[in-house]
């Protein structure tokens, strides 16, 4: 019964702070979407062109890089942390440029990433379709350019879905951040990482507030690539 | 004299070790409908395919309007291949409304609003898809697929249209106004290639059909082909006036149409014959050709036709060049496409 009690008040609690808001709550939502959106934003313009040129171009290493691709989807994130650390401490190579426990280095983290997933996605999604596009298109007339645009055009509700599931990874993500950002207070605290810690100090109402609001994003976000694969499957 | 609005010289085209098109010599008249004929596998829609710039021959020249693409880069080759438009069998629709998807090819040409809107209309008429114009071409039928298919080909009104199988699935309510659409695009000045495996659809759009087998021309599939028209249809059976000779068939509709007459059914007599057979041509021989243990014996009879006869027959009758003869054949073995 206290266990229930618990829970019961923890979840009141919960939606008190969230309605009363303030910089606990709302700050890291707001450092949480800016990471993760302008790293999606990233992959977006460099993982949709190499997707394509992935799909429609032949050369020597593409299926050990088609595999390599795969692969990377599934990296864990604290091996991305480690990763990038290694590059930005302030001891190493990029250590001059102190990136270190800032949102710019979660930000290349996350990029790490989300590349994968954009630029695999993108292939399969315009490999699918590449030829019957391509062609149609240029019967009618499309140059090489046009025809690209076409390919593309044709697949937007298929990319739509590989930049969602992209941000949806990244908002949600721990290791990168944690190791990368440090977790700082009103800086490079997120959603995740001050879940961990509010849960480890033993606030749980704050912890649940702020699992309510990456519930409802990680919700947000499905619902979108449900209705940009519904778009793409309704043929 | 009108030029050749495709032509290919040595084509041969190899795929993974296998000869899939070997024509030696093949041209297609400007302004004329032209017809493919063959089976699944003959290599029709490889040769569309290669006239249409998607593929390269293995081997050989393809010239378009007297230029080889082949030779072209860039603009002055879009511009060539912009000429020509190709309808694939299963059409691949944009995933937007019909309309939009008839629209495709001019937005590429970046043609007037008004002009394009009124072409859209035309090509859309044509083929009976006015009232799906808004439809999602996504939730359309095979058939109506390829009308649309036909539809956006017309809309950019090509100089040489390449149709893959267009009547394929089209339901038999539109077929007529899918050959119709067909015959005005060749009316309106283009050239019009169609592949299909229908030997009598063939006959219908043409009289010129080239014949595919295992990617090689073949003999033609149907000899003595007439072309005339229904003079009097008084019930069963009708007569098809053809250079002035009329010649009985069994009941078919009104206006110009094709026919063949097997020349392995048609009976050589010296004198007319009283039968049942509803046709008696007198002519004088023209021409005698053996063909293996055949002798084929072709007679002017008003226009030239043609009839096999054993060696034996051949001797028994005495037949000489410039011979008078009667050619008798039955008005059920005039096959009227």
């Amino acid at each position: 019964m206290a266990g229930l009690e618990f829970l019961w008040y923890s979840a009141v609690e919960a939606v008190r702070r969230l309605l009363t808001g303030g910089e606990q709550v709302y700050g890291v939502v707001l450092v949480s979407l800016y990471v993760a959106g302008a790293a999606t934003a990233i992959c977006a313009v460099a993982g949709v062109p190499a997707g394509f040129l992935l799909a429609t171009r032949s050369f020597r290493g593409r299926r050990f890089t088609v595999t390599l691709l795969n692969t990377l989807m599934a990296l864990p994130t604290v091996v991305v942390g480690l990763f990038v650390y290694s590059f930005i401490t302030r001891r190493s190579l990029l250590g001059p440029l102190d990136l270190m426990f800032s949102t710019n280095a979660m930000i290349i983290g996350e990029v790490i990433l989300g590349l994968p997933i954009v630029t695999a996605l993108t292939l399969s999604a315009v490999a699918s379709q590449d030829r019957a596009v391509r062609e149609t298109a240029a019967t009618l007339g499309a140059g090489p350019l046009s025809a690209a645009g076409a390919v593309l055009w044709e697949g937007r509700f298929a990319l739509g879905a590989a930049i969602a599931a992209a941000f949806g990874r990244l908002v949600g993500e721990v290791g990168v951040a944690m190791i990368l950002g440090g977790n700082i207070a009103g800086r490079t605290r997120t959603m995740a990482t001050a879940m961990a810690l509010e849960t480890s100090k033993g606030d749980f109402p704050v912890a649940m507030a702020l699992g309510i609001v990456l519930m409802s994003v990680a919700l947000g976000v499905n619902l979108v690539l449900r209705f940009l694969q519904g778009k793409g499957e309704a043929r | 004299m009108s030029g050749n609005a495709a032509a290919l010289d040595g084509l041969k085209v190899v795929r993974s070790s296998a000869v899939v098109l070997d024509l030696p010599e093949l041209a297609f008249e400007e302004g004329k409908t032209h017809v493919l004929v063959g089976a699944n596998g003959a290599g029709k829609t490889t040769l569309l395919r290669v006239l249409a710039g998607l593929d390269e021959p293995t081997l050989g020249t393809v010239r378009l309007f007297g230029v080889e693409p082949a030779g072209l880069s860039g603009k002055r080759r879009l511009d060539l291949l912009r000429r020509v438009t190709l309808c694939f069998q299963k059409p691949y629709l944009f995933r937007t409304s019909v309309r939009r998807n008839v629209e495709y090819g001019l937005r590429f040409r970046r043609l007037p609003a008004k002009e394009a809107a009124s072409r859209v209309d035309a090509a859309l008429d044509a083929v009976g898809l006015c009232s799906l114009e808004g439809r999602e071409a996504a939730t359309l039928s095979a058939g109506e697929a390829q009308r649309v298919s036909l539809a956006r080909a017309l809309a950019v009104k090509p100089d040489l249209a390449l149709l893959d199988e267009p009547i394929a699935n089209v339901d038999p309510a539109n077929r007529t106004r899918v050959e119709r659409a067909i015959s005005d695009l060749r009316r309106s000045g283009a050239t019009v290639i169609v592949a299909t495996h229908q030997l009598d659809q063939a006959y219908r759009l043409s009289a010129g059909v080239v014949c595919l087998e295992q990617g090689k021309i073949a003999p033609a599939a149907v000899e003595n082909l007439l072309e005339g028209e229904v003079v009097e249809r008084g019930g069963r059976p009708a007569i098809i006036n053809v250079s002035g000779v009329g010649i009985e068939v069994v009941a078919t509709a009104p206006g110009v149409h094709r026919a063949a007459v097997d020349p392995a059914g048609i009976i050589v007599s010296m004198r007319p014959v009283e039968s049942s057979a509803r046709n008696c041509l007198p002519g004088r021989v023209v021409a005698l050709e053996e063909r293996g243990h055949l002798i084929a014996l072709t007679a002017d009879v008003g226009f030239p036709l043609r009839a096999h006869i054993t060696r034996e027959s051949f001797a028994g009758l005495g037949v000489t060049l410039g011979a008078r003869v009667y050619l008798v054949f039955k008005a059920s073995s005039v096959v009227v496409f």
